[in-house]
């Protein structure tokens, strides 16, 4: 099943992971509950001073409806996501279960605002995927939301990886140096360890940044290579919780794999392995001659020039 | 009927997160579609430029007024103290990470400050200075007011500063960005009323 799932198999797996994820999230929240009450940084009398004029009537409604969600409605809240996410870990397919949990996603991401990140963003279209997949109950609706699944994360990973071939900092291969001696993603262990061999730092920020733009690869390639490339996303995420504390991210993109080997195995079978593998060969030459040519690696910014840097980023 | 449904949405849905990614302003706006605020995310993480310094939040308190002036003096208030919660994490973080809600919450407020510093150029040149309203009636600003006031419930005023700390070869140099007004600490705080 997990090397050949079934695109109904891939969704739920997709759920479970999301559903993991979670029910880490809740259990994170209480054990900073201090923090939801007065003078906490999830104080909603504080947080929840916003405007309730949003771009769209949605987000105006959604507000104001918060301004109405006291600590003892949103303790129950906090109670329906955990539920309804231990639920899914036995229901992954329950269309009603899938929407409560998108309707508790958002909003717990409304809410805590100020800390979300990238895993909440990613969860939540994972579950919306998913439900859609449900709502339409058949096999190509199916098919349709593991494609998206499978599209999105080759997305993400593809912006990320060009993004980053972009940049001096991760070219040059210092940005993960950089990163590390930060206190808020970093960690003093391993920014010794980047400091005092360079040449690790490099060789790692640069393995990322190939294995990001080269990512979506895994549509066309060879089961075997698939999931090469899926286990160094295993390993790419599981190294940024333990040194950045990005925990939940390992959960929320690890939850589309599966439906990304379904996705490669529909593709390999639709359209024959050997286009599949040739397709596979020359995205690969010229990916890599794309980044091996474009920009040139430029050198990243000296301490000298903090000043400047200082009043560029001062976000 | 349904199913056709699921693949326009699904399909739409796809082709607009593609174009938000596209660095064209005419292409960021296609965000104002998305009810949620979150179904179109941004996906270039720690790039192109990757973080390079932490936000560092001090606070310091005075225990009484001065007599003759009916206000606090510089001279008379305790020495800085580091707000907690942006300390060195731990690895079991990698399976929960609790202190992630205080650690990007100090983070966002700092970040917004400084952003709003930025936007309406304000670089004091004498950091006693009073910082504009827009900083003072922010969200950043009262959130962290409050919770230093919080954490001096037995003073009766509290400042903060927002110090920018860079890396280099493994030591830090930090340099103040930002201080606070001199704020009152509320009956709240003292636990009163």
């Amino acid at each position: 099943m997990w090397l050949h799932p079934h695109p109904d198999q891939a969704l739920s797996l997709a759920v479970q992971f999301c559903a993991v994820g979670r029910l880490i999230g809740v259990l994170e929240l209480m054990l900073v509950r201090g923090e939801l009450a007065h003078s906490g940084f999830l104080d909603w009398t504080m947080i929840g001073n916003l405007s309730p004029h949003t771009r769209m009537r949605v987000g105006s409604v959604i507000r104001r409806a918060f301004r109405l969600i006291g600590p003892r409605a949103f303790a129950g809240v906090v109670v329906v996501n955990a539920v309804v996410a231990a639920a899914l870990l036995v229901y992954p397919s329950s269309a009603l279960l899938i929407a409560t949990a998108v309707a508790t996603q958002l909003v717990m991401i409304k809410r805590h605002h100020l800390t979300i990140d990238g895993s909440d963003q990613m969860s939540l279209v994972v579950l919306m995927a998913c439900l859609l997949g449900r709502i339409g109950a058949d096999a190509v609706s199916l098919r349709a939301a593991v494609s998206f699944l499978a599209a999105e994360l080759t997305l993400s990973y593809f912006v990320a990886g060009v993004s980053k071939a972009t940049s001096s900092y991760w070219r040059s291969g210092s940005a993960l140096t950089i990163i590390a001696q930060t206190r808020m993603y970093g960690h003093p262990l391993v920014a010794r360890v980047l400091r005092t061999h360079p040449a690790l730092g490099r060789a790692a920020g640069r393995s990322v940044l190939v294995w990001e733009s080269l990512f979506l690869l895994t549509l066309t390639a060879p089961l075997p290579v698939a999931l090469a490339v899926l286990a160094a996303g295993v390993a790419f995420h599981v190294g940024c919780a333990a040194v950045m504390g990005l925990n939940r991210f390992v959960w929320a993109f690890a939850a589309s794999y599966p439906a990304l080997l379904c996705t490669n195995i529909a593709i390999r079978t639709g359209i024959g392995v050997s286009v599949a593998d040739a397709i596979t060969i020359a995205a690969a030459a010229v990916g890599l001659l794309a980044l091996a040519v474009g920009g040139g690696a430029r050198p990243a910014i000296q301490p000298g020039q903090m000043a400047a840097a200082a009043r560029e980023t001062r976000a | 009927m349904v199913t056709s449904a699921v693949i326009a949405v699904l399909a739409v849905w796809f082709l607009m997160t593609a174009l938000v990614q596209l660095p064209a302003q005419r292409c960021k706006r296609i965000r104002r579609y998305d009810p949620t605020g979150n179904l179109l995310p941004g996906w270039n993480f720690f790039a192109p430029k990757p973080i390079q310094a932490d936000f560092a939040v001090w606070y310091r308190a005075w225990g009484s007024y001065d007599e003759d002036r009916d206000e606090v003096l510089e001279s008379g208030s305790s020495a800085w103290r580091e707000l907690a919660g942006i300390e060195q994490r731990r690895f079991m973080d990698a399976l929960v990470n609790p202190g992630r809600y205080t650690r990007k919450s100090i983070f966002s407020c700092c970040s917004r400050i400084a952003t709003t510093m930025r936007t309406i150029n304000y670089e004091p040149d004498d950091l006693r200075d009073l910082p504009p309203s827009e900083i003072m009636l922010s969200l950043a600003y009262l959130l962290l007011a409050e919770r230093v006031s919080s954490l001096s419930s037995d003073a009766v005023a509290v400042q903060f500063r927002i110090d920018v700390v860079r890396h280099a070869a493994g030591a830090a140099r930090a340099a103040t960005v930002f201080r606070s007004a001199i704020h009152q600490v509320s009956a709240e705080a003292h636990g009163e009323g």
